[in-house]
């Protein structure tokens, strides 16, 4: 038999200890056998493996390609400097690979200090004495001592308890505490109410068990191994990168292919032609993407976490951006995760006779009460702690506790018998269903009344309004004991004797009150076409009056309560979420995990949040998972993808915003790079068609992508969220990173006026040095070097343009603000320095096969440059109008 | 086919409920029962002691099931004494425990456990216990790989094994993908885990069906290792009843070695079984 199902003696034969506990020299063998008592992070792939990984997403595969295709073209012809061009490729690689790793590296060395900063001692028995230690040390065959407010360190079988409580929300979800016993169950395992399990907490009672099993092998562990078995699905961004680079590789190879072909009926060899391809195909790669990307995340990631929100996986990070549904809990994440007494009603009666009954209601609240206050903490059920502070607070009337009937969940009641001030009083406290039965008085005044139709009517009246106000409702009675009776107190009498012919004294209303600032967060996510659904554990008239009160729902919501659900198809549960207002009670994680599939196959978006082991499955499984930092368990933490660090809701729509802002950001320097690949691009055209020296080498190219255009491309990515941005709805699935107007705001409209720069540049220089068209220079000469520097720097200076133009899609710069990002400047200002290292330093010029250019070749760019700012200007003068004629109509 | 089952004690409480599997299928097999603890020497004499004691709980315990049951203590070093005592006696399956510290070495190298694996000459049943609380399995999880040797002794081990205690048995099977190295390069649905079903099973289904025992039929997907610690989270299962690997050490290092990561990630208890029976 197993040990649920043993006696005392047994038990501690089964699990080889003794009521002296175990040795400390068979403690530290044991811990040799069974190992440290704590979750390890189940089936993390190996930090090498991560690594690796980081090199075989497809824009890196990519990448890779276009090196190996530089190394080639080196092998047959080498001396044209694509040596350095594939080194330059590979480092952009592996410094981007390095950099992705060190970021989730840091989150996740981040959440392992959360995790650090919770460790907890224990008391267990050693060699007859009681000892305390840390709960990893604790080993099968351990006797652990349970008293209220402890987290229990181990499974364990009971072998004492007294009147013990525990909550196994961490486990199971269920936010009621469960009454524990020691004796032995006949039936299955997880039913035993012998049993205790990790990572549960002792809300009241006291107890003493064995621990049978720790670390991995208990309960808690084996939820811990389900969560490495969710696989997350790919995330929106790594979806749309996926995408991109399809398109991008496409582009770049049938461009190649094209030129190629080109090339081979214009008469060119073989060789040339097959450098041209080369040439195309890595002006059309944007080699800048995959770092500027990972340091916009980056970025994202920081700002997130100075608002209180870690994020662990920086595509997540977008991911945010894009949630559409958030299924929150209540307690704790809407609400503060206390209880508090609100209200108190007592019987129709004059004033000073209301204070009378009050005060008797205060000192049932009080007395009649297992919580405690120890060195200036309150400690035990979070309810019978609010009733203590509010009987503390209304002065803290002093008894003596002769005996108790415990709360029993099946009677609902709870009683004890104290002495007041001389006087013995019973008092009770419980449900009203099971309070008023007992009373046959109510207190009016010093004098009680008989508990008549009226009396009855009025108190079930004052009852349904507490509760409409969402309140937890909680009944007092007390009766004076007769002196001969008294005498008997302190002797075991029957609950039946006791509680008879009690006097009503009147109700308390209690409630975790809601966050204050959840109420604006909930209009923001309204606003932002975010839908909230509140899915908890309590019941259906808590939760609705919390979701008044937050501004969830304003009309009579639908509730759905868990039996309800259970008995209810996918398809149906389907019809219900398209309910504006739902309000999903009573649910287990289990029923949390269905609704969060159901969200999904509907296509939605969804962010979850999570704080117990058993909502680990379902933070994996949804989008974005989130985790509460303070009260989240570490499995919690583990599985999602970001975690609160202040359990606010307010937090994750601040995290929302920042992800918004971060797609759009995206978008903008995307559209900067693609505007660039146009310049490059044309002049290798021109030199096919027209016969004319290549204007643009490919060291060049290079030095655009990877050099001057990565800085600006940062402050894009770090501007920060516009005001609208949470006054649209969220991006359907529809909605592409790069779209047609994108690409072609980038390639027909932006990138042609760059063109025309640096081919202007490039003539002009050329021109002034006497050069006759259909003349070939030598790739050395000075002219031909500076005619391609020129070019170079025709684009340069339409970039730099470029950067303020793509700061918005519609917005004007101008009304943006010259000087609002200040990353952007230093970007500029870094594009210049770079810019001018490759023009003017002998290094520069060097590697990148350039020549110094004089002033007025730059003054005579300078004016595409506000023609490009000029042109885009009016096309979003055009596209404004144009959106507000389309919103008139 | 147990006629004969040794199980080897030591000063560790792994080893005392090891040997309580050992009790508990000499008694399904009606086998005659030997219980050795090899004391090192120079070993402490309160280690020395434990063990004693423990061989004694045991001896009672096994003496209690009318099981005919020795002890014996010898002194030196555990794998010489201990193949001895499998020679003189006729030992037809050896079991052993292993723990924590053993298993955190790479292949639980230059320890006991593996040593008696590796050289005895008999059937060697190598037991990881990591819930003591449940050591009456109610559900046994019974991976299955293509083409296992000695497919009737593994049959036979667990049925006898279900049938000491009431267990219902479930057979396993996940077969292991190509690498997904190239996870984002991939597209398309995963691959249909029945394809894989070794045919082999259905003889092992034959050999179990003597023993009444029909086993629920489950599959998996992904790394065999992974894949079986999972069920066994996922469904409760209070048993392993696992193969020994036939892996070489290189191998082990290119590929993952699935006995050696549950072994290391049991979420609950687990036994490794080495079949080498000859005679039926």
């Amino acid at each position: 038999m197993n040990i649920h199902a043993l006696s005392r003696q047994e038990v501690l034969k089964a699990l080889m200890t003794s009521e002296a506990g175990l040795s400390q020299a068979e403690a530290r063998s044991r811990l040799k056998e069974y190992g440290l008592n704590q979750i390890t992070e189940a089936r993390k792939t190996p930090l090498y493996f991560r690594f690796l990984k980081q090199f075989t997403h497809f824009l890196a595969v990519l990448l890779w390609l276009a090196a190996v295709l530089c190394f080639v073209s080196e092998y047959l012809r080498p001396g044209e400097g694509l040596l350095s061009l594939g080194l330059a490729i590979v480092g952009v690689i592996i410094i981007n690979a390095v950099f992705t790793f060190i970021q989730e590296y840091r989150a996740e060395r981040a959440l392992a200090a959360l995790k650090a900063l919770l460790p907890f001692n224990v008391k267990v028995v050693r060699e007859g004495r009681q000892r305390e230690i840390p709960a990893r040390e604790v080993v099968p065959g351990d006797l652990f001592l349970l008293e209220a407010g402890d987290k229990v360190p181990a499974d364990g079988r009971l072998i004492e308890a007294n009147r013990l409580m525990v909550n196994n929300a961490p486990l199971t979800g269920e936010s009621e505490p469960k009454p524990r016993v020691a004796d032995p169950f006949a039936g299955g395992y997880l039913e035993s109410p012998n049993l205790v399990f990790a990572g549960t907490l002792a809300v009241s009672g006291s107890g003493l068990a064995v621990a049978s099993a720790t670390g991995m092998a208990t309960e808690f562990g084996k939820i811990a191994h389900l969560t490495s078995g969710v696989e997350p699905d790919l995330s929106p961004l790594q979806k749309e990168i996926f995408r991109v680079t399809r398109i991008v590789a496409a582009i770049a190879v049938t461009l190649g292919i094209l030129f190629f072909t080109l090339g081979f009926f214009i008469g060119r060899s073989f060789w040339h032609n097959f450098l041209f391809a080369i040439g195309i195909i890595i002006a059309n790669v944007p080699e800048g993407l995959l770092p500027t990307v990972t340091l916009s995340l980056a970025i994202g990631s920081q700002r997130m976490a100075s608002r209180k929100a870690l994020i662990k996986n920086l595509n997540s990070v977008e991911t945010l951006g894009s949630v559409t549904v958030i299924c929150s809990d209540k307690t704790g994440t809407l609400t503060e995760n206390r209880m508090e007494l609100r209200r108190i009603w007592v019987p129709e009666a004059q004033a000073e006779e209301g204070e009378y009954a009050r005060t008797m209601l205060l000192t049932v609240a009080g007395l009649c009460n297992n919580a405690k206050f120890v060195e200036g903490a309150f400690l035990g059920d979070p309810t019978e702690v609010a009733l203590l502070r509010a009987a503390r607070e209304h002065g803290g009337i002093r008894g003596e506790r002769l005996q108790e009937i415990p709360f029993d969940p099946e009677r609902k009641l709870m009683t004890t018998v104290d002495r007041v001030g001389g006087e013995t009083l019973v008092l009770t406290k419980g449900a009203l269903e099971s309070v008023l039965p007992l009373c046959q008085l109510v207190a009016a005044g010093s004098q009680s009344v008989p508990l008549d139709d009226r009396q009855q009517k009025n108190i079930q009246a004052a009852y349904q309004d507490l509760m409409d106000e969402g309140l937890r409702v909680m009944a007092f009675a007390f009766k004076k004991l007769a002196a001969s009776s008294a005498e008997h107190a302190e002797t075991e009498k029957d609950a039946e004797d006791l509680e008879k012919g009690l006097i009503f004294t009147g109700l308390a209303g209690l409630e975790d009150p809601p966050r204050p600032e959840v109420a604006e967060a909930i209009h923001r996510c309204r606003e932002a076409g975010i839908r909230v659904i509140m899915i908890t554990g309590d019941a259906g008239r808590t939760a609705v009056a919390v979701a008044r009160q937050v501004g969830l729902t304003e009309s009579e919501p639908l509730v759905i309560q868990g039996p309800e659900l259970v008995k209810m198809s996918d398809e149906e549960l389907k019809q219900r979420l398209a309910t504006k207002n739902i309000i999903f009670a009573r649910m287990t994680p289990r029923l949390k995990m269905r609704i969060v599939s159901v969200l999904k196959e509907a296509g939605e978006r969804i962010a979850v949040t999570g704080d117990g082991v058993n909502d680990a499955p379902a933070l994996k499984r949804a989008d974005i998972g989130i985790a509460m930092g303070v009260t989240g368990t570490d499995v919690a933490r583990e599985a999602a993808d970001m975690v609160l660090l202040d359990d606010n809701f307010a937090t994750i729509v601040n995290a929302i915003e920042e992800g918004r802002a971060v797609f759009e950001n995206i978008r903008k320097f995307i559209s900067y790079i693609f505007a660039s690949n146009i310049p490059e691009i044309v002049p290798y055209i021109a030199y096919v068609l027209f016969s004319i020296p290549l204007p643009l080498t490919i060291m060049q190219i290079l030095a655009v992508d990877l050099g001057t255009d990565l800085f600006p491309a940062l402050g894009l990515g770090a501007e920060k969220p516009a005001p609208r941005i949470m006054k649209q709805p969220p991006r359907g699935p529809e909605e592409k990173l790069l779209n047609f107007g994108i690409l072609a705001r980038a390639y027909l409209f932006l990138g042609p006026i760059e063109a025309a720069a640096g081919l202007f540049g490039f003539f002009y220089v050329l021109h002034l040095g006497g050069w006759q068209w259909g003349e070939m220079l030598p790739g050395s000469a000075p002219l031909y070097l500076q005619a391609t520097t020129a070019c170079l720097a025709g684009i340069i200076v339409t970039q730099i343009a470029n950067v303020f133009a793509c700061r918005s899609f519609s917005e004007s710069v101008f009304s943006l603000g010259m000087f609002s990002n200040r990353l952007i400047l230093f970007g500029i200002a870094s594009e210049i320095l770079i810019g001018s290292f490759i023009v003017y330093h002998p290094w520069g010029q060097r590697i990148f096969g350039t020549a110094p250019l004089a002033a007025h070749v730059w003054l005579m760019l300078a004016p595409f440059a506000v023609a490009l700012l000029l042109a885009e200007e009016t096309r979003k003068l055009v596209a404004r109008r144009w959106l507000t004629a389309a919103r008139g109509s | 086919m147990y006629r004969r089952i040794l199980a080897a004690v030591n000063e560790y409480s792994n080893s005392e409920l090891a040997a309580r599997y050992a009790i508990s299928l000499a008694h399904a097999c009606q086998a005659k029962l030997t219980l050795i603890f090899v004391a090192a020497q120079g070993m402490d004499l309160t280690l020395i002691r434990q063990a004693e004691a423990a061989l004694e709980r045991l001896f009672l315990e096994a003496a209690a099931k009318n099981l005919e049951v020795e002890s014996i203590i010898k002194r030196g070093e555990a794998l010489p004494h201990i193949s001895a005592v499998v020679r003189e006696n006729e030992i037809d399956l050896a079991f052993s425990a292993t723990r924590h510290e053993d298993v955190s070495r790479r292949y639980f190298t230059r320890t006991v456990a593996r040593k008696l694996m590796l050289n005895l000459p008999c059937s060697v049943a190598l037991v990881r216990v990591v819930h003591p609380g449940q050591l009456f399995p109610q559900n046994i999880l019974v991976p299955f790989r293509g083409r296992p040797p000695h497919l009737e002794e593994k049959a036979f081990f667990v049925g006898k094994l279900a049938e000491a205690f009431s267990a219902a048995v479930t057979l396993f099977h996940a077969p292991e993908p190509i690498s997904r190295f190239f996870a984002d390069l991939r597209r398309g649905k995963p691959p249909a885990p029945e394809k894989h079903i070794p045919h082999e099973i259905d003889r092992f289904l034959n050999y179990l069906e003597k023993f009444r025992i029909s086993p629920q039929h489950r599959l998996g997907l992904g790394p065999a290792g992974r894949a079986i610690t999972l069920e066994a989270a996922l469904q409760r299962h209070d048993l392993i009843i696992m193969g020994a690997s036939e892996r070489g050490l290189w191998e082990s290092l290119i590929s993952r070695d699935p006995v050696e990561e549950v072994l290391r990630e049991t979420p609950c208890n687990l036994i490794i079984l080495l079949p080498r029976l000859k005679r039926p």
